[in-house]
């Protein structure tokens, strides 16, 4: 017995000092190498959209007619210049400031609303289901239909674009919530803060919404591809940044008619929207199975 | 069995009210004057009024939308305001080309999902795995309008091996499945790239079940292991990536149809938007938005019925 005693307590000193739950979920993400590169380019985005005033020399919007449809690696244009004379680098690096920007916007409206409407249906059961036949009939229009629609509405513009992505969003960020919501009320914390006379209010938002934060980290990363990627498809189909805005969807539609002259003027924007949607989209795999393994996002 | 279908169809009147709701009001809230839209910039005042009257926008907006209803129920989605053609005659004379499209897409998409997450999963770990699996993540990546312009400078006006666009010949002739290879190659790929990942995902789970290691100490072939054991149970969660993902198709379809100037409803959607023709653009989302609560009600079925485990709640 005394020396089960011993063991024990040798364990205890031997065992590694406790690990924040962040720390231990970024040196899982940082052993996935796929998230590593994601994570690179994602860093390296952000750099150029904020310093972009800085690593281009040209306005992304100037047109010089002189120097137009120069191919790539041009003498001061390495990217080569469009049909307008515009420098396709510094529309490159102004246009990931327009997506990083619209994705942040779209993705933040979109878990306010699902975040609120997740935690009212998953702890007032009264609400509950009104609130998920409201999810019900959003789920029921394929996403892009339902940017198109409320953009139809709202009329073109990025600023509701944005908007039309973050309603997209809201369902499925609603029912990610709600299934958290439902698990986490029935934990003994909660029932033990309800016997100490807390609010609704305070259970949800100090207890209940941190504890259902790792699915919803998850789905922001991964719906961040989504928005930056409806961004551009939007913009495609002259339903968002209208010309000359540097939007990289916006670029390929205009591109496409010099498709044969200046092929680079379609692929350039398209390899930056893949790479972008590619890093988030591995990102946010590598943190799904960082926090959780067995957790079912979708 | 009789019974969920039964409750599922309630429920898909109800959320068929729900979409012709959302449809009707969002127009309803949308700005501009329907009645200067059909009467054009040199209607007068009296004019307009007339048109309002004609059309019945002074009711109030639950009459109107009551007529609307009934109006549908006869067939008649109301006219264009562009060009004056009827919302369910424009609708029908393209409609089979964006079936078609989604019909060839899902084709595409299920033939190279299922043999890329099964090769992937039977070489788990191999460099065959590894290629398959970056393919994906690529293709659930890549802008479908981007695939498109590519293919069409590769193999339209580099190779000229495929028509650049349109869907002007049948599907069952030669020309016609030339014209469709590229458009649904482009509609395809993300939802291959799905079906990939799922296919892998479920049948990596599956093959090491008990079922399996017990057919395999009884000493079944292994080429039976794979094709009847393991592959019939990996795909009951397929067919609903599947099903779930020929709705999505129908909704893509917008985008490839502008690639390849295909004219289809999606293509006819986004012109509607442009001149904010709004009984064409209600006539269309409300069509599209029905055929994927349809799709996903059939998938619904189909799964329940191959999984008798599942009891629908």
């Amino acid at each position: 017995m005394a020396e089960t005693a011993t063991v024990a307590a040798a364990n205890v000193k031997k065992a590694p000092s406790k690990e924040k739950t962040y720390q231990v979920v970024a040196k899982r993400l940082l052993k996935n190498k796929l998230a590593v590169i994601g994570l690179i380019i994602i860093v390296l985005q952000i750099g150029m959209a904020i310093f972009a005033p800085l690593i281009t020399s040209y306005d992304p919007v100037k047109q010089n007619l002189d120097a137009s449809e120069l191919p790539v690696f041009s003498e001061g244009h390495w990217l080569g210049t469009d049909n307008y004379g515009r420098d396709v680098w510094s529309r490159i690096v102004f246009g990931a400031r327009i997506s990083l920007v619209v994705g942040i916007v779209a993705v933040t409206l979109g878990l306010l609303g699902g975040v609120t409407l997740g935690l009212l249906g998953g702890y007032y059961k009264k609400l509950d289901g009104v609130i998920m036949r409201i999810v019900d009939l959003l789920f029921s229009f394929p996403g892009i239909l339902l940017a198109m629609l409320i953009i139809a509405i709202l009329g073109t513009s990025l600023i509701n674009v944005a908007i039309a992505i973050s309603i997209w969003s809201i369902p499925s960020c609603a029912r990610i919530v709600r299934g958290s919501v439902l698990s986490i009320k029935e934990k003994e914390y909660i029932m033990a803060m309800k016997s100490l006379g807390a609010s609704d209010f305070r259970i949800m938002v100090k207890h209940i919404l941190p504890n259902a934060f790792a699915p919803i980290i998850v789905f922001a990363t991964m719906r961040m591809a989504t928005a930056i990627l409806s961004t551009a498809s939007l913009s495609y189909l002259g339903l968002g940044a209208q010309p000359p805005t540097p939007e990289w969807g916006a670029m390929i539609s205009q591109g496409q008619a010099f498709m044969w002259s200046s092929p680079h003027l379609t692929v350039v924007p398209g390899i930056a929207i893949m790479l972008t949607v590619f890093a988030f989209n591995v990102v946010g795999d590598g943190l799904r199975d960082a926090i959780d393994p067995n957790m079912d996002i979708q | 069995m009789i019974s969920m279908i039964v409750r599922r169809f309630f429920q898909l009147i109800f959320l068929l009210f729900g979409i012709s709701f959302l449809v009707f009001s969002s127009m309803y809230l949308a700005p501009g004057d329907p009645a200067a839209m059909v009467g054009g910039p040199t209607a007068t005042a009296s004019d307009l009024e007339a048109i309002r009257d004609n059309l019945g926008l002074n009711d109030p907006f639950l009459v109107q939308y009551g007529s609307y209803l009934a109006n549908i129920a006869q067939g008649d989605f109301g006219f264009s305001y562009q060009t004056r053609q009827p919302v369910a005659e424009a609708i029908a004379v393209r409609f089979p080309n964006t079936l078609k499209l989604a019909v060839a897409s899902m084709i595409v998409a299920v033939i190279i999902g299922i043999f890329a997450g099964l090769i992937s999963a039977l070489r788990h770990n191999s460099w065959l795995d590894v290629t398959s699996t970056t393919f994906a993540l690529a293709g659930i990546s890549i802008p479908n309008f981007w695939l498109g312009a590519l293919l069409i400078l590769v193999f339209s006006v580099n190779l000229q091996w495929l028509p650049v666009a349109g869907l002007s010949n049948s599907w069952f002739t030669v020309e016609g499945m030339k014209e469709m290879i590229l458009p649904a190659i482009t509609l395809g790929t993300s939802s291959a790239a799905m079906i990939a990942r799922m296919v892998r995902s479920s049948m990596l789970e599956v093959v090491r079940a008990d079922f399996v290691r017990t057919a395999r100490a009884k000493g079944v072939k292994e080429r039976n292991v794979i094709w009847i054991h393991t592959l019939k149970n990996a795909m009951i969660p397929v067919i609903t990536v599947i099903g779930l993902n020929f709705g999505g198709l129908l909704g893509g379809t917008i985008i490839t149809e502008k690639v390849f100037a295909i004219n289809g409803v999606g293509r006819l959607m986004i012109d509607a938007i442009a001149a904010r023709d709004f009984p064409m653009v209600q006539g269309s989302v409300l069509l599209v938005a029905t055929l994927f609560v349809l799709v996903n009600l059939v998938v619904d079925i189909v799964y329940t019925y191959i999984d008798p485990r599942i009891k629908y709640q």
